[in-house]
């Protein structure tokens, strides 16, 4: 009985354990898998990547000097990343925002 | 690592029920029964006891029948029934025969065929 | 003889996150009967290691199940590693047991919460789940992901745990230890949560024992087995309990989970004291995988077994997955057999069932 008057005082004076969301942003550990960038500058199209991408998110092309994820085909496993030889890859722990089409996001050597 | 490993091979499929009947009584339980099928079947019984893993082989034809353990092992119908659905094996006198109904699958017998 | 009726249950249903149907043979409000039917996410996952690389294989493993998807990935990993006789690294060893039982505490956690919820007792489902987010926020800290870490590999691990963190990881723990004494005693002394659970479902040891049950649900029944002690990974560096009940009801397998969160975090403490602080956590993968092996590891759910077939190519030919929760079905349908329609989901969730592992 009296554990149970202390847990009621305690959730009554507590601040809430969630945090509340939109109003407040989640701070990241650096270290969470969120997308994954690319510095399309250094990167030597080898294609290491799409071929080792266990979802096969991501296309690249030699001749035409392009780079392109599906965003929600990617399972942020961060393999892509492990094995890029340029170290151009990276996984950000910024989330893809949710949306109702696919997204594919493209990037090119201009 | 203190487990210890071994295979057995299976002469034939007549073989099968002795040898089930032995680790019976031996204590051992089933922990699972797995296939991989090329040209024939082959058959995969596991059974543990304490750190042992014994597992017997079988080789089966692809078109051959093969009777069911679940006389011994009364729960070896699930991996019998899984087999079944998703193998095609034709398995005769299991004791809970779902005649191909365990697994709500699109395509029939889906591991039936190597890609 | 009453009447008899068929009531289907399932494949939605309130206390299952997961699909699975039951035909639920009644004779008035008792049942007679229970036949399972499942395939309702059966993804084929076994059937894509002839597509896949082996190595790429592990990010496909651990998403078998998104509770336990640690020790999937473990799990292949160990069967694989053992074909090519690699010899992981010995912090990598203790690192995989850290996370293994983290995962055990994260997975025994969610289940407390749905067991509450099932019987009606919605605050004490947000307290057991209010305490899991700190450990997902553990796994979000080491790992960078919440559910699937991605963080196991063939010869190792990916990522490591320095000492603040490791120091963290006992911090919180310490913290939910606290709290969960307390949640403990509402679990095994209020007296409607026990009159909810004992005495129903009971599985007698003869029964566990002849129908193949696997991990809590056998150890509720006065069966001692666990597969970790056949020492793999950093096991046998560590003491441990092997918990077990003699009742064999609800109330039994409550009780055993409960005192398991307790022993893993005993677990993981003895560990992040043991911890080797050299630096290598991954050995180089050299060469193509060839013959055959069985990792047979404890999940929260009970002994999973991984059988690994390579045949020296970079495609395995085979890999099956034998799931706790499919070894435990026949035990459940045993149970419901002669229970009350009302005890049935209570006691479907009381095996604890993965369904997506189950079905691969």
């Amino acid at each position: 009985m009296f554990s149970m008057v202390k847990t009621v005082l305690l959730s009554m004076f507590k601040r809430p354990s969630t945090v509340s969301y939109p109003q407040k942003a989640k701070i990241n550990d650096p270290l969470v898998r969120g997308q994954v960038t690319i510095a399309i500058e250094a990167c030597i199209f080898c294609g290491i990547c799409g071929r080792k991408c266990p979802t096969n998110a991501i296309e690249i092309s030699k001749a035409e000097a392009f780079w392109q994820i599906e965003r929600f085909n990617c399972i942020q496993c961060g393999c892509c990343a492990e094995v890029c030889p340029k170290k151009c890859l990276a996984m950000s722990s910024e989330l893809t925002g949710a949306s109702a089409e696919q997204r594919k996001d493209k990037y090119s050597r201009a | 690592m203190n487990e210890v490993q071994t295979y057995r091979t299976l002469e034939n499929k007549s073989s099968l029920i002795f040898a089930v009947n032995e680790m019976a009584k031996n204590g051992y339980r089933l922990v699972q029964i797995s296939a991989d099928k090329k040209e024939d079947y082959d058959l995969l019984y596991s059974f543990a006891k304490a750190n042992e893993l014994v597992n017997l082989r079988l080789r089966v034809e692809a078109d051959e029948q093969i009777e069911s353990i679940s006389g011994i092992y009364s729960y070896s119908y699930l991996y019998e029934n899984e087999l079944k659905d998703l193998f095609g094996l034709d398995i005769l006198h299991i004791n809970v025969d779902f005649k191909g109904n365990l697994y709500h699958t699109q395509v029939k017998t889906p591991f039936l065929n190597k890609a | 003889m009453g009447k008899r009726t068929i009531v289907p249950f399932g494949p939605q249903h309130p206390v299952l996150p997961e699909p699975i149907h039951l035909d639920l043979a009644l004779e008035d409000e008792t049942v007679i009967e229970a036949i399972p039917s499942i395939g309702f996410v059966h993804r084929g996952l076994e059937k894509l290691v002839e597509k896949k690389d082996f190595q790429e294989y592990t990010y496909v493993a651990e998403r078998i199940c998104g509770i336990c998807s640690f020790m999937h990935g473990m799990g292949y990993c160990m069967a694989v590693e053992n074909i090519m006789s690699l010899t992981v690294p010995d912090r990598a060893e203790f690192l995989r047991t850290i996370w293994a039982e983290l995962s055990r505490i994260h997975s025994h956690l969610l289940w407390l919460g749905l067991l509450a919820d099932s019987i009606g007792f919605e605050s004490l489902f947000m307290h057991c789940w209010r305490m899991r987010e700190q450990i997902l926020d553990l796994f979000d800290m080491t790992t960078g992901g919440r559910v699937i870490f991605s963080v196991c590999k063939i010869g190792g691990v990916r990522k490591d745990i320095d000492e603040e963190k490791l120091k963290r990881i006992v911090d919180v723990l310490n913290n939910i230890e606290d709290e969960l004494r307390s949640l403990t005693s509402v679990f095994l002394e209020e007296q409607s949560i026990k009159g909810r659970l004992s005495g129903v479902g009971v599985l007698s040891q003869a029964d566990a024992f002849g129908l193949g049950a696997v991990g809590p649900m056998a150890r509720a029944s006065g069966i001692v087995t666990d597969t970790r002690t056949l020492g793999y990974s950093a096991y046998p560096h560590v003491k441990f309990n092997i918990i077990t009940a003699q009742e064999g009801d609800c109330f039994a397998r409550t009780k055993v989970r409960i005192e398991e969160i307790f022993e893993a975090i005993s677990i993981i403490r003895q560990c992040a004291a043991l911890i080797p602080s050299d630096t290598l956590i991954a050995e180089p993968v050299k060469g193509l995988p060839k013959g055959e092996y069985f990792a047979r590891l404890e999940q929260p759910r009970g002994e999973v077994i991984y059988y690994v077939k390579a045949n020296g190519t970079k495609f395995l030919d085979r890999m099956r997955v034998r799931t706790p929760t499919f070894a435990n079905l026949p035990a459940l349908l045993q149970t419901l057999k002669g229970s009350e329609l009302a005890d049935v989901p209570v006691l479907v969730l009381t095996i604890d069932p993965c369904i997506s592992c189950t079905e691969r």
